[in-house]
């Protein structure tokens, strides 16, 4: 099956090994990236392909060497952007369709977990924090506590509960991130009453 | 400037705080699928050294993250308060490399590495 994307459509399959994936990379007409080959312990590989413009029969690939540790890549498709978002290993790195080429990289703190794009923003959710970007990619915050167990969002507020801290509730309405953060909630939310104030980290870039 | 005596010394009257984590790390996560697939992950790289989850697993577990806690040489990185250790657990059948995450005395996450061949 495809993902359609713009004038692209993609398709995505695993590998046995790197070998195989690299095998299949070289044949590509329209070029190939290979990500996360500085990762310490590769066990599963991907293959994003996107079959460029309207005819599909040009081929640009994206190899993705993967950690796991029990967790998939995820991919973001941005049709708006003619870009992809992939979250894999410790980062998350932006893919031009139409350049063929790295646009961006964040590395994490911790192992990638998914995405969530609401409103404006695109969040990175990893195993102990969340990372708020603009739509073009620049970091506008972002917040480290816990091993987050779950999280949801209720109007423009980000309520996340954690293993061993308690739970926060993020703004993410305002555009500033000296405003992002955090109301104190006086609803209840994932059943506990006890919310507490927190101060975002600004990224500097 | 991170100072490893200094840091001796501030270690020296605390004891680390393990929280839930020996239940993330034996495959006993709750939440979302993520954390379950992650926590599973763990349990099968112990078991696959001979680490089962037993009351006296815990307690090893649990001692060697006092000692790595204790010991300003696990240090791989250190931002502010938060500080990356490395270390290695051996199992009756193999070793693993374990990469913990902490926030001052507070356990925050672990990685575990290596097949455990």
């Amino acid at each position: 099956m495809y993902l359609s994307c713009g004038k692209h459509y993609i398709e995505i399959q695993s590998l046995e090994g790197k070998s195989e994936m690299m095998n299949v990379l070289s044949k590509y007409e329209g070029g190939q990236l290979v990500l996360g080959e500085d990762a310490e312990q590769q066990t599963t590989f991907y293959i994003v392909t996107i079959h460029l413009g309207w005819d599909g029969r040009h081929r640009f690939g994206i190899g993705v060497c993967s950690e796991e540790y029990g967790l998939k890549p995820h991919l973001l498709l941005q049709p708006e952007l003619s870009q992809l978002l992939l979250g894999f290993n410790h980062e998350v790195v932006a893919v031009g369709m139409e350049n063929r080429n790295i646009n961006f990289r964040i590395l994490l703190d911790s192992l990638f977990h998914s995405f969530l794009a609401f409103q404006s923003y695109i969040l990175i959710f990893h195993e102990i924090g969340v990372n708020a970007l603009d739509n073009r990619g620049k970091e506008i915050w972002e917040y480290e506590a816990d091993v987050i167990e779950n999280f949801e969002i209720i109007g423009n507020h980000l309520n996340l509960t954690f293993m061993d801290a308690p739970p926060v509730s993020l703004n993410l309405q305002s555009d500033h991130w000296q405003e992002s953060f955090a109301r104190i909630q006086p609803d209840d939310f994932f059943g506990r009453k006890a919310l507490r104030f927190e101060q975002a980290t600004p990224r500097v870039n | 400037m991170y100072q490893p005596e200094n840091n001796r010394q501030i270690n020296g009257n605390l004891e680390p705080e393990i929280g839930r984590k020996l239940d993330y790390i034996f495959g006993k996560a709750t939440g979302r699928l993520h954390n379950l697939e992650r926590s599973l992950s763990m349990l099968k790289a112990l078991e696959r050294i001979g680490i089962h989850d037993t009351s006296t697993s815990r307690i090893y577990l649990t001692k060697h993250f006092q000692q790595v806690f204790h010991n300003p040489d696990s240090i791989s990185s250190q931002n502010g308060n938060w500080v990356k250790r490395e270390s290695l657990l051996a199992g009756p059948r193999g070793f693993l490399k374990v990469e913990s995450t902490w926030n001052d005395n507070k356990l925050i996450t672990v990685v575990l590495k290596g097949t455990g061949g």
